[in-house]
């Protein structure tokens, strides 16, 4: 919210059209929250369209990680006494830099939880559970009508991809001869073949 | 040489929900919010509280500072640091309350946003929003939603209650308009009452007798389908039933697979439904798979080890594989004679099965003893019931549209006695079908494919639906409707009466 809050503070008093988010899967990040906190900043009109994306379980490393490194970088050989130190060696240090960084103390935070729960799909859930988990979130301006009652189309996609490679298990009567995979010309009964010829060698 | 192990697939990645009305998904997208949140003039957003004794915590880490860094000249700066940022940053005390009173936090927008409405401020309103304030009767009504949702299906009615109902408008109008919905809409749950009953007593035929052709009365019925909860759909099927109390049946004695609580309902639905099991470790797909071979002779009967399933955890609905399923209709649906092989899961669908088993795959020992195949004949846009008895032997077929009357339900001898025929022949090989899930990954693998292409397109039929219920109000029995279901039954139903099927 305070980024889209400087944006327009910097952008001739305009939100952004667009918001991409890129988050990592923890549960403070996901959850049915923030997804119903992104609907209604759309619903709102702060901006036209949002792209949630997170990661995968297991995943940890995102882009933002990188600018951990710098800063990991930058304090490795710096003795910090205390946080505003912290927060002017931060600042003074990336004032040139692509990034510049500001430090804010957060110490208290608006319930969003309870200010939206009562708004939300009860049977909302399991969306960020195992196979469940939907890794990418659209949230798109439209008009308002009976399918968007507030104008709000959301959809979502297992991965933030358009193609992801997935890996099965083949069993050996049916694996691809190596022929067969460079040429497309799959004959069946010729692998069984192949496969007594392998047992009759080592045999 | 031979590459055993793993191979690569590429798999497309698409966003759901995608339009589908096979499935009821009239339009792409969904939404999350079932009202939008708001504040009152004066009201603001509550704070999460501080822990107790965060407080405590900061003042220790304060004073542990101050211990390392003694009070000299050399750590006077960092003393100072210290006491600022204990006095101006930290909480003095654990009400949150006073901190936001001393220190002012607050980030502008989040107040921004909730006192200035943009929605109603730069939202591309519909017509029916802009101008539901005002009085209208009914044609303005409807040429106002004829203009404004001109992608709808159901164009030719007013916006549902519930709709009006979470529209922010504090009109004396609006109360007026609304009634004006409700007595259109009770007016067509009228109509369409005694239109649904004539169908369910089978006053309608397939000729066409007792068929009511006026455009209006369909779209009454249309209407009331997508109005209908379970409650009401059960108390308007309980009077065609006789007054007698349904009895159950023992045949809910296997249960060591279910986990969830029975309904005596549920008992009753899936006995008549008749999935039973005897566990005698024959995998229902092998079984039925070798059975429709033979009764399909030359025909291309295909498997796949993955079926498209209704994921119930969001309001909308997810196709994603589960389990082993034969489902060979995929392939044979643009031929003359194809066949919904999905039974379980299509009555899955459409009742409250959430007992049936759900993972039929290579460990599960159960079998049903009662198969029910939903035969769609695409080009005659009928349907044919045929129900296997696997303790018995026997099937039966139903015939719903070519049936003069629910009683004396059309039994075509000449295609029964050829599914007698390569039943028996199923069973007295029964032996030679072990299972051999080789072969299963085999089919799969080598027609590559892809998950999501599994569609709806041969899942439901309505004609089937009719017969099921059929069935059961010929037998005493009053279906349950999950509440899940009531989506996928209304529409299709919905379309078929759109599309003239009946």
């Amino acid at each position: 919210m305070k980024l889209l809050q400087d944006w327009k503070q910097t952008h001739d008093n305009k939100f952004p059209e667009t918001l991409y988010l890129q988050l990592d899967g923890g549960a403070e990040n996901a959850n049915k929250y923030v997804l119903a906190h992104l609907e209604m900043l759309v619903a709102k009109r702060i901006v036209t369209r949002i792209i949630f994306s997170r990661l995968p379980v297991g995943h940890t490393h995102e882009d933002i990680d990188s600018c951990f490194a710098v800063i990991w970088n930058w304090f490795k050989r710096q003795t910090i006494k205390t946080p505003q130190e912290f927060k002017d060696f931060l600042e003074e240090s990336s004032r040139n830099g692509k990034r510049p960084m500001e430090v804010v103390d957060i110490l208290c935070v608006s319930n969003w939880k309870d200010f939206l729960r009562r708004h939300i799909d009860p049977e909302l859930k399991y969306l960020h559970k195992l196979e469940d988990a939907m890794l990418q979130w659209s949230f798109e301006a439209v008009d308002c009508d009976n399918n968007f009652p507030f104008g709000v189309k959301t959809m979502y996609r297992a991965y933030a991809s358009d193609e992801v490679v997935k890996i099965v298990k083949v069993s050996r009567f049916h694996a691809v001869t190596q022929d067969a995979a460079l040429t497309g010309n799959d004959n069946g009964t010729d692998h069984d073949d192949d496969v007594d010829d392998i047992f009759n060698n080592q045999n | 040489m031979v590459i055993i192990g793993l191979e690569a697939f590429t798999v497309r990645v698409q966003w759901e929900p995608a339009q589908n009305h096979d499935l009821g998904q009239t339009v792409e997208g969904t939404y999350l919010l079932l009202s939008l949140p708001g504040l009152a003039a004066g009201e603001s957003i509550s704070l999460v509280e501080f822990e107790t004794g965060s407080h405590t915590s900061l003042y220790r880490t304060v004073h542990a500072a101050f211990q390392i860094y003694e009070d000299n000249d050399e750590h006077r700066k960092t003393r100072t640091q210290w006491s600022n940022w204990y006095t101006k940053v930290c909480p003095q005390d654990d009400l949150v309350v006073n901190y936001m009173a001393t220190h002012n936090y607050r980030i502008p927008l989040v107040h921004y946003m909730m006192k200035e409405n943009y929605y109603k401020k730069n939202a591309r309103a519909t017509p029916i929003i802009r101008q539901a304030s005002y009085h209208f009767n009914w044609p303005e009504l409807l040429a106002v939603a004829n203009a404004s949702v001109q992608t709808s299906r159901n164009r030719n009615r007013p916006p549902p209650i519930t709709y009006l109902n979470n529209m922010e408008l504090n009109d004396d109008r609006l109360s007026t308009y609304r009634n004006e919905c409700s007595l259109y809409y009770t007016d067509l749950k009228a109509q369409s009452k005694s239109y649904l009953i004539n169908i369910l007593s089978h006053k309608v035929t397939s000729n066409g007798e007792g068929l009511s052709t006026s455009s209006k009365t369909k779209e009454a019925l249309v209407q009331m389908i997508f109005d209908w909860d379970g409650i009401t759909l059960q108390n308007m099927l309980r009077p065609l039933l006789p007054q007698n109390e349904v009895t159950v049946n023992a045949a809910l004695e296997y249960r060591p697979y279910m986990n969830e609580p029975i309904s005596i309902r549920n008992e009753i639905v899936i006995n008549r439904a008749a999935f039973e099991c005897f566990g005698d470790g024959k995998p229902l797909s092998i079984i039925i798979t070798k059975l429709l071979t033979d009764l399909l002779n030359e025909r291309d009967v295909r498997l796949c080890n993955c079926h498209t399933e209704l994921n119930h955890s969001n309001r909308y609905y997810h196709a994603r594989q589960k389990s082993i399923i034969v489902n060979p209709a995929a392939n044979v649906f643009d031929e003359d004679f194809s066949i919904n092989f999905d039974g379980a899961t299509h009555l899955r669908s459409l009742f409250n099965f959430s007992t049936i088993p759900n993972n039929l795959n290579r460990e599960s020992r159960y079998v049903f003893r009662y198969v029910f195949f939903p035969i769609w004949h695409v080009n005659e846009l009928t349907a044919e019931l045929l129900m296997i008895d696997m303790n018995n032997r026997s099937i039966t077929l139903f015939d719903p549209l070519m049936s003069s009357s629910l009683e004396n339900i059309l039994m075509k001898q000449e295609r029964v006695n050829q599914y007698k025929h390569a039943l028996v022949q199923v069973f007295s090989n029964m032996e030679n079908y072990p299972p051999n899930f080789n072969e299963w990954q085999s089919t799969l693998y080598n027609k590559r494919w892809v998950y999501d292409v599994l569609e709806y397109e041969d899942f439901c039929n309505l004609n089937v639906f009719l017969v099921l219920l059929l069935d059961m109000l010929l037998n005493d029995v009053c279906p349950v409707f999950h509440k899940y279901d009531l989506p996928i039954v209304r529409r299709r139903y919905a379309y078929s009466v759109m599309c003239g099927y009946i």
